[in-house]
């Protein structure tokens, strides 16, 4: 059964969606706009993998080549030498204004290049309105989208056989409607007449679905490049997992993931709490592995759910359960108790531990109060570990996106291991170290006498429900105002 | 199995399913990345048409009363600009037109057209390189010719056959007004006489169908309300065309049952039917789809495999949906009568064995003034005793199919499209001149129905078509493939791990239990 | 020592404590509402609004059926237009997916699949049941994608329910083709001929014969098919497939001929373009023949086609544009590791010759797990020998050239692994056997066959 259950996953992690064009395509747009006077022709290439390495290989062994500019002009001047312009049935030549090149990256960390040119073609200014026709045979070379799209900027189009605005939002978003096969326009048609609203600035072009919020820091970067470039050895997994382990850790020490909870947990039941402390630190590896499982699948399918509006309302129903456990913790920590408070007591130096070698807390059968604790820890870890880090989804879409899928799921572990080793670290250390002050520091044990049995834990109780609500609070003006 | 041991495995089998749901969630959010193609990709869709039968009729003919005339189209869509090709018939195949006339469902007379290709010069795939004025004209580069020959049939088996025509031309597509300035010349050179008696006849014509395709949308929950538009407006098709004394084709009974045929030759050597049609519409709504290829092969003697098609049709259930019009009772004899017996008193053979074809009294004289609506307005020489040319086949199904012959008081149901675009012929081949390659600028033909439609002039109610009026069939909108269910079923199988991560950590703690 | 009494007994606590029944009892709760709601959310996804009347089985007259390669473009917008207005035709769904993945094979732009794959689903959503074309063109998708296993059994679940569908019929060849069960892909062949004789067959039909290596019964079937072509997509696939026939048994002028009838059909038809730069090279005229590879891997860089023109401008002098090549060929197989995706034997065959051997032979082994088909049995065999491992090798490329298939370039790859294994005799008789077949079958190793051939004693 398990054999067909890893199988089954990695049958499911063989075909992932990556370019959504395929990876030799290069797709065209043509931005026509028609101004007084002039016709601006705003010409964008999207070069996937391969069009990319031709062009870059081809580059490098030109030897003369210092970024891609030289490339970037000569492909403008080239596109705008064939374009085929027609103002009124007489041609006209578009002439280069701008050229601008870069490269973005694209599947298995390779490059893909996307060329921004601008050109102009003069545009005479009649009353009547004036008829242009515009080619562009330079689309018959490549597979891929060709796009135009015709507006005016003070001047009105008129009987045009292309849209004004792109579908492609200049070739950044391609839309996946089973009823629209991918655009091939080649030519376009229109009358311009003067007069009309002035050209809206474009908005900056929104980024893809499911964009993550900063913070993805250079380190997980690099590992999913270190992941993507090598080849799945057992030895090589072995270093990632233990990489992602120390991830893990090292990002547990960012804020969120309820490490003051659990410090005010561990000062409030000492040594006893040290299985809650475990239960606290497992419960928030779950729930994060969780979460991030969740998410990343949800940014993968490409949901427009993941946004990076998200984050904050994770944030906030995060604080509001760490609220609601506070109270929990409070109600109980300050109902009248009726004979010896063990759980107080133990904690003044007794000489066993009760902590091990029963799984039992005393007292529990003695005070039904009591009931509710494992469940009241259960739901704090789960707050806890409800945000989960942009750098584990990360992690998850990249190993996602080369294909270990399963690798990826299996790094997310390790991911919350480390967290859960440094929560529980920190909380050992608190008990430890309010131990080794109370052994160290005799005053302090005197001066603990007095304070009344029940202030600890409800004061600790009352932080996390400040804490909590602070949480919340913060999370909701991000959400709210913000974004 | 202690509560442990139990709930162990109930752990395990949670563990199990969430990790299949999450393995099925990963799997079918997957669309999956297309590979480099390698240069074996065949063609699947080969679309050629000129093996597919579109219609069948059979008359008595109106000039000719002692003659009956059998007319067969091949090769729909025939756009009249269609060069530098053009349209042929195809020369691998066999064109047949077969006849029943005693009513046991096999074939008897199977006439057979086969047609060869001719080039008058191999230096150039021209159809034509001038004007073109008779039909052995030199400019004509491009030409077929045809055999026709009747096989004789005792129980379906060959037992002769007899070449009544041979090397005879075909009337070849109407290229222009420049290339072409009298066409009608040229079909007139295309008709032969047979020294058996009557005329033979093979060309490009007018598509002599008339209707609006999208009152198929009943078949898809749409209704009809935007019908009126004739969509084979425009278009051409081939047409082969027999006219031989009655004589001939009923000796002993007048009844004939007719049916058209295509087989084409194959690898291996031999012929394989591929398509076949004898009343009209039977394979687009009678038979369902997944049987449609299974009718294409078959011969009638199997029909009975196809009879719960007619004693049950789907049809009626359909308008009932949208109109709310009754659907007649099952089993639908008068169908069986109509599709697959004919009906009695009127085009029935003794002892029939039903098969699906048309079924011709040809013993009833032409009629003098011919109602679209033939039997339905009483008209006895139309369909479906026969099938006219200027029989509406669309409206009289509808309405049959209905239970109009069962006395059913329904509305005219119809697609609006009462007749041809262009008038029929008094004469053998009576079917009309095919559009010219210079007429379609001015039509604008097209498969997609235009904006201006008929409908709007005409009378027509909601249920006969046309009025904007109409109530539209409910038609929700497909859900867009979204990757919802497998994120629901990730979603239930993280929680599944979840609870049975917990279930797991409280069995730990308490083992005793 | 008395022994403790005390500490030892564990306390029996009750019911397993309240917390635990508890926790359990929210868990168990959480999960059956989960369960619940993931089903309902699903059955509300699956069935959608109730809408009147069922999707009917029968079928509209001729339009959308009539679909040629050279009206497919058309043929699409009028289909997506109908499908706007008509949503629930389950066929038209369907053609439109099948349509769309012909129109993948004839433009080779992949963004068809995922639109071919949605239509096909909503296909199967509108009518579950008997939909046999919707199956038939998953199973063409599935070939497209190289997964011939699900092609397989997506072509059979149509052949369940409409056993004379030609689409499913052609599929079928093709898969059972590619997964190397050649029995059974040739009795599907004559099975498919006998129900649904026309260009999908014929062609299939003539190549599973080119693999047996029954040529004139190839070329017989293929002017079959030429004759009753017209459309220009159909007659420049079909002279195209002719041309590779004729060169494969080194009739240079013939192929020629059949590629320059492809291109005089379809100008723009890329096989041909690069069929003919092969006879162009064989003829002696490398700066035409270049010029067309360069047109080729322009339009459509693939790997295969990036080898060869590697090839080409190393024999021409030019080893640095060659080296692009090859770099740009090295993209592929990084894409094609990363992505986990079937791959392609042109990329295994161009990592054994010019990239990284040691993943040439993962790849092919890989491919090897999927299928067992002669071309993977050859790439496998030369991986094998780049690799060393000859002993292995030599019984793949015998099983490769076992079935008889009249391929140059097996019976190289044979000859190569014999020499190597010092079997003089056998390498001699393969390579002679190569070089008779088509003595320039390869720029590259057309040569190194005969400085081998050479080396051996024998004559080229």
């Amino acid at each position: 059964m398990i054999r067909h259950v890893v199988s089954g996953l990695l049958a499911g992690s063989a075909l992932i969606p990556l370019h959504p064009l395929g990876n030799f395509t290069v797709n065209r747009y043509d931005g026509l706009v028609a101004a007084p006077h002039e016709l601006r022709i705003d010409h964008v290439q999207d070069l996937a993998e391969i069009p990319a390495a031709q062009v870059l290989e081809g580059r490098s062994a030109l030897r003369g080549g210092t970024g891609l500019h030289p490339w970037a002009a000569r492909s403008c001047a080239t596109a705008s030498r064939v374009f085929q312009i027609t103002e009124s049935g007489r041609p006209v030549h578009a002439t280069v204004r701008t050229v601008a090149a870069r490269t973005r990256p694209g599947q298995a960390g390779l490059p893909t290049l996307r060329l921004e040119c601008t050109m102009t073609a003069p545009l005479a200014d009649h009353p009547a309105g004036v008829a242009v026709t515009f080619r562009d045979p330079g689309a018959a070379d490549h597979v891929g989208w060709h796009e135009i799209t015709a507006a005016g900027d003070r001047m009105t189009i008129s009987r045009a056989s292309v849209p004004a605005a792109s579908r492609s939002a200049r070739l950044t978003v391609y839309p996946k409607d089973m009823l629209s096969s991918p655009l091939d326009q080649r030519s376009a048609s229109f009358t311009v007449t003067p007069g009309g609203p002035a050209l809206a600035a474009p908005d900056a072009p929104a980024g893809p679905a499911g964009e993550l919020p900063r913070g993805v820091d250079r380190l997980t970067q690099s590992f999913t490049d270190l992941v993507a470039r090598r080849h799945l050895t057992a030895g090589f997994a072995l270093v990632a997992l233990l990489v992602a382990v120390v991830l893990g850790a090292i990002h547990a020490l960012a804020p969120g993931h309820g490490k003051t909870i659990m410090a005010a947990q561990a000062v409030s039941r000492g040594r006893r709490g040290l299985r809650d402390i475990l239960t606290l630190g497992l419960t928030v590896t779950v729930t994060h592995t969780l979460g991030v499982l969740v998410l990343g699948l949800l940014v993968a399918g490409g949901s427009s759910v993941v946004t990076p509006g998200l984050f904050p309302w994770l944030g906030a129903a995060s604080g509001a359960l760490v609220a609601l456990s506070g109270c929990m913790l409070l109600r109980r920590a300050l109902r009248p108790r009726h004979g010896h408070d063990h759980g107080h007591g133990h904690d003044h130096g007794h000489g066993h531990d009760h902590g091990h070698g029963h799984d039992h807390d005393h007292g529990h059968g003695h005070h039904p109060v009591d009931v509710p604790r494992r469940g009241t820890v259960v739901l704090m870890g789960f707050a806890g570990g409800l945000m989960p880090s942009p750098s584990a989804i990360v992690v998850l879409l990249g190993a996602l996106a080369l294909g270990h899928a399963w690798f990826g799921v299996l790094l997310v572990l390790a991911y919350g291991l480390g967290l859960a080793a440094t929560l529980t670290g920190i909380g050992v250390f608190i008990t430890g170290s309010g131990r080794w002050l109370a052994a160290r520091v005799p005053g302090l044990r005197n001066r603990a006498h007095r304070i009344p049995a029940r202030l600890v834990p409800a004061g600790s109780a009352a932080i996390v429900v400040l804490l909590g609500v602070a949480l919340a609070v913060r999370s909701l003006a991000t959400a709210l105002g913000g974004s | 199995m202690s509560r442990f041991a139990a709930a162990r495995t109930g752990a395990a089998v949670l563990l199990a399913a969430s990790a299949t749901l999450i393995a099925g969630g990963f799997a079918s959010l997957a669309p999956g990345q297309a590979v480099a193609s390698s240069h074996r990709e065949a063609p699947l869709i080969s679309g050629q048409p000129q093996y597919d039968n579109t219609d069948v009729y059979a008359f008595v003919s109106p000039d000719k009363p002692d003659t009956t005339t059998l007319v067969a189209n091949w090769l729909p869509f025939e756009d009249p600009a269609g060069g530098p090709n053009f349209y042929k018939f195809a020369t691998d195949a066999r064109y047949d037109i077969n006849i029943d006339n005693d009513g046991d469902s096999q074939i008897d007379l199977t006439y057979r057209w086969t047609f060869k290709d001719h080039y008058k010069s191999k230096n150039t795939f021209l159809y034509n390189t001038g004007a073109v004025r008779s039909l052995d004209d030199a400019n004509l580069n491009f030409s077929q010719t045809y055999d026709l020959t009747l096989i004789r049939r005792v129980h379906g088996t060959a037992v002769s056959a007899q070449r009544l025509a041979s090397n005879v031309p075909v009337a070849p597509s109407n290229v222009g007004k420049a290339s072409m300035p009298d066409y009608a010349t040229l079909r007139a050179q295309a008709v032969r006489p047979l020294a058996s008696g009557g005329h033979v006849f093979a060309g490009q014509a007018d598509d002599s169908f008339f209707l609006d395709l999208r009152v198929f949308d009943l078949l898809y929950g749409g209704n009809l309300s935007e019908v009126g538009h004739d969509t084979l407006h425009g278009y051409n098709v081939q047409t082969v065309a027999l006219q031989v004394p009655s004589k001939q084709l009923a000796p002993h009974q007048p009844i004939i049952g007719v049916f058209s045929a295509t087989q084409r030759q194959n690898a291996a050597g031999g012929f394989t039917q591929v398509s076949r049609l004898g009343m009209p519409l039977v394979n687009e709504v009678v038979i369902p789809v997944k049987d449609k290829d299974k009718f294409n092969a078959s011969i009638p003697w199997h029909d009975a495999q196809f009879g719960q098609y007619v004693t049950n049709p789907e049809l009626p259930k359909l308008i009932q949906g949208v109109y709310k019009i009754p659907a007649p009772a099952t089993p639908r004899k008068d169908l069986v009568q109509v599709f697959l017996t004919g009906v009695p008193g009127l085009n029935q053979p003794p002892n029939v064995r039903p098969a699906e074809m048309i079924r011709l009294n040809t013993s009833i004289p032409p009629s003098k003034a011919p109602n679209r609506l033939g039997v339905l307005a009483g008209d006895k020489a139309g369909y479906p005793n026969g099938r006219r040319l200027t029989d509406d086949v669309i409206d009289i199904s509808l309405q049959v199919v209905e239970g109009k012959l069962l006395g059913a008081k329904i509305p005219a149901l119809g697609d609006a499209v009462n007749a041809n675009d262009k008038a029929f012929g008094g004469a053998f081949p009576y079917v009309a001149l095919p559009w010219s390659g210079s007429d379609v600028r001015a039509s604008g033909s097209g498969i997609t129905p235009a904006a201006a439609s008929m409908a709007r002039d005409s009378q027509a109610t909601p249920l006969t078509g046309g009025a904007a009026a109409a109530p539209r069939a409910m038609q929700p909108k497909p859900a867009p493939a979204s990757p919802v269910l497998p994120m629901a079923a990730i979603g239930v199988g993280a929680l599944l791990l979840g609870g049975s991560g917990g279930l797991w950590l409280m069995r730990r703690r308490h083992p005793s239990a | 020592m008395p022994t403790p009494t005390t500490t030892a007994a564990p306390v029996t606590r009750p019911a397993r404590s309240m917390a635990g029944r508890l926790a359990r009892v929210l868990l168990g709760a959480g999960l059956v509402a989960a369960l619940a709601g993931g089903l309902t959310f699903g059955a509300a996804v699956l069935n959608g609004p109730s809408g009147p009347p069922p999707a009917s089985d029968a079928v509209p007259a001729a339009a959308f059926e009539q679909l040629s390669s050279a009206s497919l473009a058309a043929g699409i917008g009028q289909l997506q237009q109908h499908l706007r207005a008509q949503p629930r035709d389950a066929t038209g769904w369907a053609t439109l997916g099948l349509s769309y993945v012909e129109q993948a094979r004839l433009t080779a732009d992949p963004a068809y699949y995922p639109k071919a794959a949605a239509a096909l689903a909503e296909a199967l959503r509108v009518r579950p049941a008997d939909n046999d074309s919707a199956h038939a063109g998953l199973a063409a998708l599935a070939a497209a994608r190289h997964d011939f296993g699900t092609a397989l059994r997506e072509a059979d679940r149509a052949l369940a329910i409409n056993p004379f569908g030609a689409r499913a019929l052609a599929v079928r060849i093709d898969a059972l083709v590619e997964l190397g069960r050649y029995p059974a892909a040739t009795a599907a062949a004559g099975h498919a001929d006998g129900i649904a004789p026309g260009i999908p067959v014929f062609t299939r039909l003539a190549y599973v014969n080119e693999l047996h290596g029954r040529t004139a019964e190839a070329r017989r079937v293929l002017d079959l098919a030429l004759g009753s072509a017209d459309d220009p997509g159909d007659l420049a696939y079909v002279h195209a497939q002719l041309g590779e026939l004729a060169w494969s048994q080194g009739q240079v002028r013939r192929a020629g001929g059949e590629f320059a009838a492809a291109l005089r059909a379809d100008p723009g038809y890329l096989a041909a373009v690069e069929g003919r730069a092969r006879v162009r090279a064989a003829s002696g005229d490398a700066a035409g023949a270049l010029r067309d590879l360069q047109t080729v891997v322009t339009r459509l860089p693939l790997p295969g086609y990036l080898t060869e023109y590697g090839e080409l401008l190393t024999s021409a002098g030019r080893p640095a544009e060659a080296a692009r090549q090859y770099a740009v060929a090295r993209v592929w197989v990084k894409l094609a590791k990363a992505s986990g995706v079937a791959t392609d034997l042109e990329t295994a065959l161009f990592a054994a010759d010019h990239g990284d051997k040691a993943e040439a032979l993962r790849a092919a082994r890989a491919e090897w797990a999927r299928r067992h088909s002669v071309h993977v049995e050859d790439a496998l065999a030369w991986a094998l020998h780049v690799n060393g491992g000859d002993a292995e090798a030599l019984h793949y490329a015998r099983l490769a050239n076992g079935l008889g298939y009249r391929n140059a370039m097996f019976r190289y790859h044979q000859g190569m692994i014999e020499k190597a294994l010092g079997r003089t005799a056998d390498a001699r008789r393969d390579l002679t056997a190569a070089l008779r077949l088509n003595p320039d079958f390869s720029v590259l190793h057309a040569p190194l066959a005969r400085a081998a051939l050479t080396s051996l004693g024998g004559a080229p």
